[in-house]
């Protein structure tokens, strides 16, 4: 697949012109909503240029109007594939300015989550990934495991896409019956 | 949560014996949008990309937060900077995430897991019923929120995609003066032209599923 312009066998008398091609928003590859305008040499990309604003929200200039704990929710919205890590940082920056720190058993939870979320980001990038490349299987198989372990995110907080749980200063989810 | 970590890497054997020595899967991804170190570095990657590409870097090992460094792991790295090895590095990548879940688990620490000052933190509902005080923490709590000292602060994490970061700068008042956000994302999609560039356009599909973009956080 990784033929190179070189390689293909394009005859002196054959012109072609670059052909200018929208790739996306709506195209199922491209993860969201990427347009993506290439310019084609053929079958080669001469030059992709990634137009984004799609899903522009002023998420920075609303946080400005918020107070703190209601800015928290924002960061569950930014990469809507691993809220907990987002929130993460956020309560992290807030901790820091107010010059307080989470006992050690709220830091646990918190790693604890945060692995989480990575490992379910990576089940839904490999899953999509190799959806992309031609294989389905590995979707049909990842979003099983990622639904379960989207079940802690709703065991803790009643919701499995935004949990709001790792607010500045608190663990504001329930954890009695998520270990054992 | 035990359990499903116990089970997990039985999920992982068989996406590995799906899709790592799969034939067409290494035809789409060898050598495609291979990025060398120095390129990774240059146009401000992080995460499973600045790994893919050989350079040993993580938050969480560099400057641990929130009690990183209690913890035991290690960071895959991959040697040729392409999809195939992107992909391997959020293989092991979660591997190593299991180890850490494990870990957490069985070293959890007893105690308060919030901060016991009521300035900050809501008190607990039952002394809401009897308190005054803490009906007031409450109401003040959830109405004008808590007044953060004037200064500035740049933390970030190793969130799954790369390096996020908020950049805060508070003026003293309830509410943040400048929040700016450093979505890992935003530098990767930059990059998608140089990476692409000589391509076959099915190639572009597969460093786009690498890049591992969510438009929630480019956007923003």
């Amino acid at each position: 697949m990784s033929a190179k312009r070189e390689e293909l066998d394009i005859a002196d008398e054959t012109q072609i012109r670059p052909y200018t091609m929208n790739f996306g928003p709506q195209h199922p590859a491209a993860h969201g909503v990427l347009r993506l305008v290439l310019e084609m040499e053929g079958e080669i990309v001469e030059r992709a240029d990634p137009h984004i604003g799609l899903l522009h929200r002023g998420t920075e200039k609303l946080i400005e109007y918020k107070t703190y704990m209601q800015a928290l929710p924002y960061f569950d919205r930014l990469d809507y594939v691993a809220p907990m890590n987002q929130e993460h940082a956020f309560a992290l920056a807030t901790e820091k300015l107010l010059g307080i720190t989470v006992p050690k058993r709220g830091q646990y939870i918190r790693v604890l989550f945060c692995e989480l979320g990575r490992i379910l980001n990576h089940i839904l990038n490999i899953t999509t990934f190799a959806l992309d490349v031609g294989a389905i299987t590995p979707a049909l198989w990842g979003f099983e495991e990622r639904e379960k372990g989207m079940e802690f995110y709703d065991r803790v907080c009643a919701r499995a896409c935004t949990p709001i749980t790792s607010a500045p200063a608190v663990w504001r989810g329930t954890c009695r019956r998520v270990w054992r | 949560m035990m359990d499903w970590c116990n089970e997990l890497p039985k999920f992982l054997d068989d996406l590995d014996s799906l899709l790592t020595d799969n034939r067409i899967f290494k035809q789409r991804t060898v050598d495609i949008g291979t990025v060398s170190a120095a390129e990774a570095m240059d146009w401000g990657f992080s995460g499973p990309m600045l790994r893919g590409s050989g350079i040993a870097w993580d938050l969480r090992k560099s400057q641990p937060y929130d009690s990183y460094e209690d913890f035991d792991f290690d960071i895959p790295v991959g040697k040729t900077g392409d999809c195939y090895a992107r992909y391997l590095v959020r293989m092991l990548e979660m591997r190593e995430s299991i180890k850490i879940m494990k870990q957490a688990l069985e070293m959890m620490p007893e105690g308060p897991c919030k901060v016991n000052d009521y300035k900050v933190s809501p008190p607990p509902r039952a002394e809401m019923k009897s308190s005054m005080e803490a009906m007031i923490h409450h109401f003040k709590l959830f109405t004008e929120g808590y007044h953060v000292p004037a200064g500035e602060t740049y933390t970030a994490v190793e969130a799954p995609k790369g390096e996020f970061a908020v950049y805060l700068v508070s003026d003293g008042s309830n509410r943040p003066y400048r929040c700016r956000i450093r979505a890992p994302g935003f530098p990767h999609l930059q990059a998608l032209d140089f990476m692409s560039k000589g391509h076959q356009l099915a190639d572009t599909v597969s460093i786009i599923g690498s890049l591992d973009i969510v438009f929630g956080e480019i956007d923003r």
